[in-house]
């Protein structure tokens, strides 16, 4: 666990590749997520690619928090055909993706219980201190979906926008607005909470040890709703 | 109770549509069910965006609508073409027949087997409102005014097209039972009217040249269905500028809608206000029923406030009428509370 907690911290320190930022007072319009695109025949590919996370301006990533015993994280399929490449298991790829820890805060500090995408937007200026929405197409209904901010869980890392949805998306339009910070209802867009542990035998005193990492719902053994959902 | 279920099948998505209406009252009976499997195929979904006329730009297509980097939203964008499919039954309502001595008989519900298919063409139009000034703070600490759209796509207009058709499983005749009475006759026809028949000829109506005046017709409806549809389907948006604090960011909703369908066999209509004389009592009645081909009209204006994410305040207005029944809802105003979710359906 210490190797794997080096290796993490060295990634997430690395120097990563510059982004443009966000011009001041645009409304922000995204690239779809290219993975859906119908391009032939599917590729082989790994199913824990989530490299789009650092390579891209934005990338959706799909999530299930029963499958597998801490939860799940995929891609959808090049092919077009709403198949979702799952990963097997989320600790083995936890040092390979910067940025892959945030998304998982992220999930776990959502009010989406079983499963959704999250939309991770690089270069976000002022992140929290903007209103965002979304315009989405996704699996589960065939017209397209406007969030507006209050139906929206967000939040914002160094650069980094995370906007959690209840739904597959297969591709996502974001937009900013300016906030209002003289609504007394407004507030800051969090940053993502911090790992949770399930265990209860969990010791938080040793700075060495990380959370496990998982999305997996803590209720997910005594709820039996969850169980067979 | 109406329901819409979907989900992606493919490379599109398969639905089911069900609405159900029970309201059975004096005047009418508007237990009536509808029901429809759909699916729906967008053509090359790849991009948000199939084009687009970004704010100083030409147009363009697909990708170069959403570059890399952020930009306006485009003054006007054109989403894929939606073409959906969709069959199903269709439980008309019925009325009262409100001819005198019919009173509290309602006429029969008829049964339809309908398919159609219908494209759309959906329009975003984002305009730069030259009121709409937001300050956004600059990296140097200073505040610049900007102009920002205030909604990702403030008005939306979609032309709709379609072909509808079907069979008739169970249908009534129409007129029955007291039958559909001609009262005139177009100019050209100037044969004397013969004495009034309390039977009449059954079976599918004349056509209206060789309809004979004061005689009873009890008329069946003819078998096939066929509508052609052409309509157009049109909202605006705008969020609360001085109540955001209490009712929120979701934005007041107006929505248009308007189809005009023509007929290519004859189908029910129903009407109110369509008058002809009684030949058993010689006597001004209302014989609200009858049936014709022809042009139908239907036209509904929506305005929705949502309260919070989940409740909406609902007003809506319509004229003309929808099928199977055809009758006509006159101006028919409508107020009321509607369940909504958190993510709102966008054209």
């Amino acid at each position: 666990m210490p190797l794997l907690f080096f290796l993490g911290h060295t990634l997430l320190c690395a120097q990563e590749p510059p982004i443009e930022p966000i011009p001041e007072g645009a409304l922000a319009k995204i690239t779809p997520e290219p993975d859906v695109t119908p391009a032939g025949p599917a590729e082989p590919k790994p199913p824990t690619d989530v490299e789009c996370l650092t390579r891209d301006i934005l990338c959706i990533v799909q999530f299930h928090r029963l499958l597998g015993t801490k939860g799940e994280i995929g891609l959808f399929n090049k092919d077009g055909k709403n198949k979702i490449n799952w990963s097997p298991d989320l600790d083995p790829m936890l040092p390979l993706e910067a940025g892959l820890i945030d998304l998982i805060n992220a999930i776990n500090g959502s009010k989406v219980l079983v499963s959704g995408s999250v939309v991770s937007l690089k270069g976000a200026n002022n992140c929290a201190t903007s209103s965002w929405s979304v315009v989405t197409q996704t699996v589960d209904l065939s017209n397209n979906l406007f969030y507006a901010p209050s139906d929206l869980t967000a939040f914002c890392t160094k650069d980094t926008l995370l906007i959690v949805l209840p739904v597959h998306a297969i591709w996502a339009s974001v937009y900013r607005t300016d906030a209002n910070p003289s609504d007394p209802t407004w507030k800051r867009i969090p940053a993502p909470p911090a790992g949770h542990e399930c265990n209860s035998t969990f010791d938080i005193s040793d700075p060495k040890k990380v959370p496990s990492r998982g999305i997996s719902s803590c209720s997910l053994s005594s709820n039996p709703v969850l169980r067979f959902a | 109770m109406q329901i819409y279920e979907s989900t992606r099948w493919g490379r599109g998505w398969v639905g089911l549509q069900a609405m159900y209406e029970h309201d059975r009252k004096l005047a009418d009976d508007l237990n009536s069910l509808t029901a429809g499997l759909t699916y729906l195929i967008r053509v090359k979904d790849k991009y948000p965006f199939w084009g687009c006329w970004a704010e100083k730009d030409a147009f363009v297509r697909g990708k170069n609508c959403n570059p890399q980097h952020y930009v306006n939203p485009p003054l006007v964008g054109i989403r894929p073409l939606e073409v959906m499919v969709r069959g199903g039954p269709e439980w008309s309502p019925s009325a009262e027949n409100t001819a005198t001595g019919t009173q509290g008989i309602y006429m029969p519900k008829d049964l339809n087997l309908v398919m159609g298919a219908t494209a759309r063409l959906p329009i975003i139009i984002s305009p730069w409102i030259p009121w709409h000034y937001t300050s956004v703070r600059k990296d140097d600490g200073k505040w610049q005014k900007t102009r920002q759209a205030p909604q990702p796509s403030q008005f939306t207009v979609v032309p709709v097209f379609g072909l509808e058709g079907g069979l008739r499983v169970d249908s009534h005749p129409i007129g029955a039972p007291v039958g559909l009475v001609v009262v005139s006759l177009a100019p050209e026809c100037s044969s004397p009217p013969s004495p009034p028949s309390s039977t009449g000829p059954t079976g599918l109506c004349p056509s209206h040249s060789q309809l004979v005046p004061g005689r009873l017709y009890t008329c069946t409806q003819p078998q096939e269905i066929f509508r052609q549809v052409a309509g157009v389907d049109a909202s605006l948006r705008w969020p609360y500028n001085i109540t955001k604090s209490f009712l929120g960011d979701r934005p007041i909703t107006l929505d248009f809608s308007y189809r005009m369908r023509w007929l290519s066999y004859a189908e029910p209509f129903y009407d109110d206000t369509y008058a002809a004389t009684n030949s058993k009592t010689s006597k001004t009645d209302t014989l609200p029923e009858g049936q014709s081909s022809g042009e139908r009209s239907y036209a509904r204006i929506t305005i929705l406030f949502p309260i919070s994410a989940y409740l909406q305040l609902r007003t809506s207005w319509q004229r003309g009428s929808l099928p199977p029944l055809f009758q006509n809802v006159g101006n028919l105003f409508k107020l009321g509370l509607a369940f909504s979710n958190p993510g709102s359906s966008e054209h």
